[in-house]
């Protein structure tokens, strides 16, 4: 009867609109699976499983709800005294009656030995129908967990399902499909190997695979945003202009293509993380309140986001006096630090002078009355931190966002006030100069140089983002307990 | 008057009002086991005329329907007729028009088909035959029934469960109509294509007049057989007109055995050797051929099917479901909920005849919320697993600051519904509890469906929706999410006569 040394094979049970699909979208990052606050969405078993090339590692069963407990308990205790497993008696009994459809769908795969995974809404109280429903999976023998899934929240009713859920079932966890972070499921992953002794090892593996799957992620999404940081520190646009042209108005539509063209760089980069996070079928919406919501030009984006004044004149400081020391040493120190202090000085005085620029246009003139009008590259260090930040809290976005549900969350993004809420005003100094020096040498005509400092600005950004997941998670780790 | 009425309760309001206005005295109304064909079809006309110029009615858009068949069938009938005649009466001097072939085509046919149809309708409206037997109709059937389960296979299966249930109930009306007024609708379609036959014949008889009298035409009969003489043409055609011959006689209403003679065509002589005045002496037996084999049998047909139509429709049978079931909303005490701003003080006047129930006071402050009231007394069914309170009096004084008048609580369980359900009389209520948090599932719809369906005549099903219950209470209002999901469910698959309200608004 149990197939538990072959691939290790869950079914995901319950009374309707528990929120079953919801757990198995969030389990095996699903988007596809349709999901609805009507009950009933479920007519069929449907197996979603999670394949590392085109070996399969695990199996969700998402499976219809309970649609007659009581008749179903009462027909099993009737038929106890049979030999055969009581699910498998059910499904032969009952697979031509279309009445007890859903109840059959629901009990194949625990005929055949899968594993149960029970999800109950520990936001409502207990009913007659849960108790029902325990049993019958008690009477299964198969190896089983209770999910508790808080839909709504509220906790009054915890209490009693964990009682109760314990009593039936071999391990009991909270988790919410709707906010659970990637630590947390690989933390219900981890537990679900000690539902059946034959799965250790293959649930291990997976583990393995799948925390090697999300590092790689992180690699992905760091390149990206190190791609669209170099992008858009190296874009210019040209416009050729005729003779006799209004040059004002040339150069107001320059700078709006450029802007443009940079919007839809970061937009490009958006999509791109998307697809890391496996959100296909469904475009998050921006909350209206976000700041990711604003243009990337706004003037509340660049006040909220990106260094402060204070911390971008102290890190063209540092550059500055680290150019300079290199001269010191080079005179063996005999100008007693004179490079150093000049250094830091012409930086922290060119920054605190044309720091508040942006990109320059300049005109080139060509023969018979026309010329040649360029804009770009940005010069203004602001300008790569607020876009960093930009990309930094749209992935810390994505990696929250359930693929159970298809709306808005509220986390991360209700940011307001006056002053800088970005991520890069809260690194520590030495990552701000790290980073202020890599994007200064991207803009190096040297391609070894440039190519040295985007690999670090990659490494940089890895390591904040591996950071940032562990953030969330650590957030959110109230939600993931095993009793 | 009521208040104006709340979504699917709409149509029920209107039929229990105009009743209690137009045919009850308001008192003791006797609730008659069959429906009156005299009240339905004042009500029907009261329908007719309240609705006149809003969305049509269903009545009315058969009827445009059916109108728009008869014009089409009619015009169709017409052209094919005067078409398929003026083709076979083309002549061009060459050679004469072949009577065999006119009258085989125009008369022949048409007759053996009357007969058929005489045999075939005449065995449905006595129903000898099954009323959807013979080709076209198993035809019809196959093909409806092979499109059915394409759409159901590949688009409706495919939607989401909401949309899917709205589809699946509107099949489910669709077949329970046909299966109680499809025969209504055979009858009039039967009729409309008998008057296309009549027009047919008209079209023809039309057309072999005017080319009689506009165009030179030339009949005439051919035969390769030897035994087939003029004799044998003359016998023939005197037997055909026998219907007519006592008015017209020999060479003026069929052709004399000389003139069958004249106009036969042997091909080899040409038709020069024929003489004109034998050539032209058939139209009249063509002309009273057609009338009488076909035009007039068809228009028999079509009277016979217009008396059967209308036998139909008066022999509707008021016991149909559907008359049942306005029948008893006209006897039914219609639920009204209103809605009505909560009273602090009766809620805490209450609160010390059932202090344990009510602790945690469920209702919001005084003022914000909204209580529903009842106006008829109802019989209170708890299903278990609420911690329902058993005591009668504590379920009366817990429910009654929200107006509903409780009669009596009953302790049923699925064998003994029908036994509890006796002590009920015509007009009450029965309130049926449920938590609207809960999703209805197919357990609880099944046994909310027979209890329906024990209840005795005149006793109306409400179920009472209770919202999560916070603390000890369990009398809290009801998510409008949920109330609509109930509604739902209980309306698309049970019945829309049950309500569904919350028993505390939101």
């Amino acid at each position: 009867m149990m197939n538990a040394s072959e691939i290790p094979t869950f079914a995901v049970v319950g009374h309707p609109n528990e929120g079953k699909s919801s757990v198995v979208a969030t389990l095996t990052e699903d988007d596809s699976l349709r999901i609805s606050d009507f009950p009933g969405e479920t007519t069929v078993c449907s197996d979603y499983s999670v394949r590392v090339d085109d070996e399969i590692l695990i199996r969700f069963l998402d499976t219809p709800g309970f649609q007659h407990p009581q008749k179903t308990l009462e027909w099993m205790q009737q038929h106890s005294a049979q030999k055969r497993h009581p699910a498998h008696a059910f499904v032969e009994a009952f697979r031509e009656d279309p009445e007890h459809h859903h109840d059959v769908e629901l009990l194949i795969p625990l005929a055949a030995g899968a594993g149960i995974i029970y999800v109950v809404d520990g936001s409502r109280p207990m009913r007659k129908n849960d108790v029902c429903e325990m049993e019958i999976l008690r009477m299964t023998g198969n190896p089983r967990m209770a999910l508790i899934n808080p839909k709504e929240g509220d906790d009054s009713f915890l209490q009693t399902w964990k009682e109760n859920c314990a009593k039936s079932f071999n391990l009991t966890r909270i988790f919410n499909a709707h906010h659970a972070s990637f630590v947390e499921r690989m933390a219900l992953l981890e537990s679900l190997k000690r539902m059946h002794q034959d799965w250790e090892p293959a649930m291990l593996r997976a583990v393995g695979i799948f925390e090697r799957d999300w590092k790689k992620r992180v690699s992905d999404t760091a390149q990206i945003i190190s791609d669209c940081l170099v992008e858009a520190l190296e874009f210019q646009v040209e416009m050729f202009t005729a003779k006799g042209e209004d040059e004002t108005v040339l150069r107001s539509k320059l700078i709006a293509q450029y802007q443009l063209e940079i919007q839809s760089l970061e937009k490009r980069a958006h999509s791109l993380i998307r697809g890391v996070y496996r959100h296909r079928k469904f475009r998050p919406t921006l909350p209206e309140q976000s700041i990711l919501a604003e243009d990337l030009w706004s003037e509340r984006s660049w006040k909220m986001l990106g260094l402060s004044r204070r911390q971008v004149l102290m890190a063209a400081a540092v550059l500055g006096g680290g150019a300079g020391l290199k001269l010191d040493i080079l005179f063996a120190n005999l100008s007693f630090g004179m490079f150093t202090l000049s250094g830091a000085a012409l930086a922290l005085a060119g920054t605190w002078v044309k720091g508040e620029n942006m990109a320059r246009v300049e005109v080139k003139k060509l023969r018979l009355g026309r010329a040649i009008l360029t804009l770009g590259p940005n010069r203004n260090p602001q300008f790569p931190f607020v876009l960093i930040d930009r990309l930094l809290l749209f992935y810390q976005w994505m990696i929250c966002w359930s693929h159970a549900r298809p709306d808005v969350q509220e986390q991360i993004q209700s940011i307001e006030g006056e002053n800088k809420a970005g991520l890069s005003s809260s690194w520590t100094k030495k990552r701000r100069e790290l980073i202020y020096k890599c994007l200064k040498q991207i803009k190096h005509k040297k391609v070894e140089a440039k190519a040295a400092a985007s690999e670090k600005l990659k490494a940089e950004i890895e390591s904040i983002l591996c950071e940032l997941s562990t953030d969330t998670t650590a957030a959110l780790s109230s939600l993931c307990k095993e009793m | 008057m009521p208040p104006p009425s709340e979504n699917r309760g709409e149509s029920a309001q209107q039929a229990r009002h105009w009743f209690q206005q137009h045919v009850s005295d308001h008192s003791g109304e006797e609730h008659a086991e069959f429906p009156d064909p005299k009240v339905l079809k004042a009500w029907l006309k009261h329908q007719k005329k309240q609705h006149k110029g809003d969305t049509p009615l269903p009545g009315e858009s058969w009827q445009w329907l059916i109108g728009m068949l008869f014009w089409l069938l009619l015009f169709a009938g017409l052209l094919t007729g005067a078409g398929v005649t003026a083709s076979l009466l083309n002549y061009d001097g060459a050679q004469p028009v072949n009577v065999a072939i006119f009258l085989f085509l125009l008369v022949g046919i048409q007759f053996i088909w009357s007969f058929v149809s005489f045999i075939v309708i005449a065995g449905k409206g006595l129903q000898w035959i099954p009323l959807h037997a013979g080709f076209s109709l198993r035809l019809l059937q196959g093909l409806m029934h092979w499109a059915s389960t394409r759409l159901d296979r590949h688009l409706i299966s495919k939607l989401a469960t909401e949309k899917r249930m709205v589809w699946e109930s509107f099949w489910r009306h669709l077949r329970d109509d046909h299966a109680a007024s499809g025969k209504f609708l055979l009858w009039p379609i039967l009729t409309r294509i008998q008057m296309a036959g009549v027009m047919f014949n008209v079209g023809v008889i039309f057309t072999l007049m005017t080319s009689v009298v506009f165009r030179d035409l030339a009949f005439g009969w051919q035969t390769s057989m030897q035994q087939i003489n003029d004799g044998t043409v003359a016998t023939l055609v005197k037997a055909l007109s026998l219907p007519w011959n006592w008015i017209w006689g020999e060479g003026q209403g069929f052709p004399s055995r000389a003139q069958i003679e004249g106009s036969r065509i042997i091909l080899k002589d040409g038709i020069g050797a024929m003489q004109n005045p034998y050539l032209t002496s058939w139209w009249p037996f063509l002309m009273m051929a057609v009338t009488v084999y076909g035009f007039i049998p068809r228009v028999l047909l079509w009277l016979w099917l217009s008396v059967q139509e209308r036998r139909q429709v008066a022999l509707y049978p008021i016991q149909s479901p559907s008359c049942q079931k306005l029948w008893s909303r006209f006897h039914t005490r219609y639920l009204h909920v209103t809605t009505r701003p909560f009273d602090n003080h009766s809620q805490s006047k209450d609160n010390a005849s059932a202090p344990s129930l009510l602790a945690d006071n469920l209702a919001p402050t005084a003022g914000s919320a909204q209580s529903t009231v009842l106006d008829v007394p109802c019989w209170f069914y708890m299903d278990e697993g609420l911690g329902s309170p058993n005591e009668q009096s504590e379920i009366k004084s817990l429910l009654s600051p929200y107006g509903w008048q409780v009669k009596g609580v009953l302790d049923s369980s699925p064998s003994d519904d029908g036994s509890c359900f006796e002590r009920f009389c015509s007009g009450d209520c029965l309130l049926w509890v449920e938590e609207a948090w809960q999703p209805p599932i197919q357990e609880k719809m099944k046994r909310l469906k027979a209890s329906h369906g024990l209840l005795p005549p005149g006793v109306f099903l409400c179920v009472g929706l209770a919202g999560k219950p916070r603390g000890v209470s369990w009398l809290t209002p009801v998510r409008s999410r949920d109330l609509e999901i109930w509604q739902k469910f209980v309306h698309q698959n049970l019945s829309k006569e049950i309500q569904v309200r919350a028993l505390v608004a939101s």
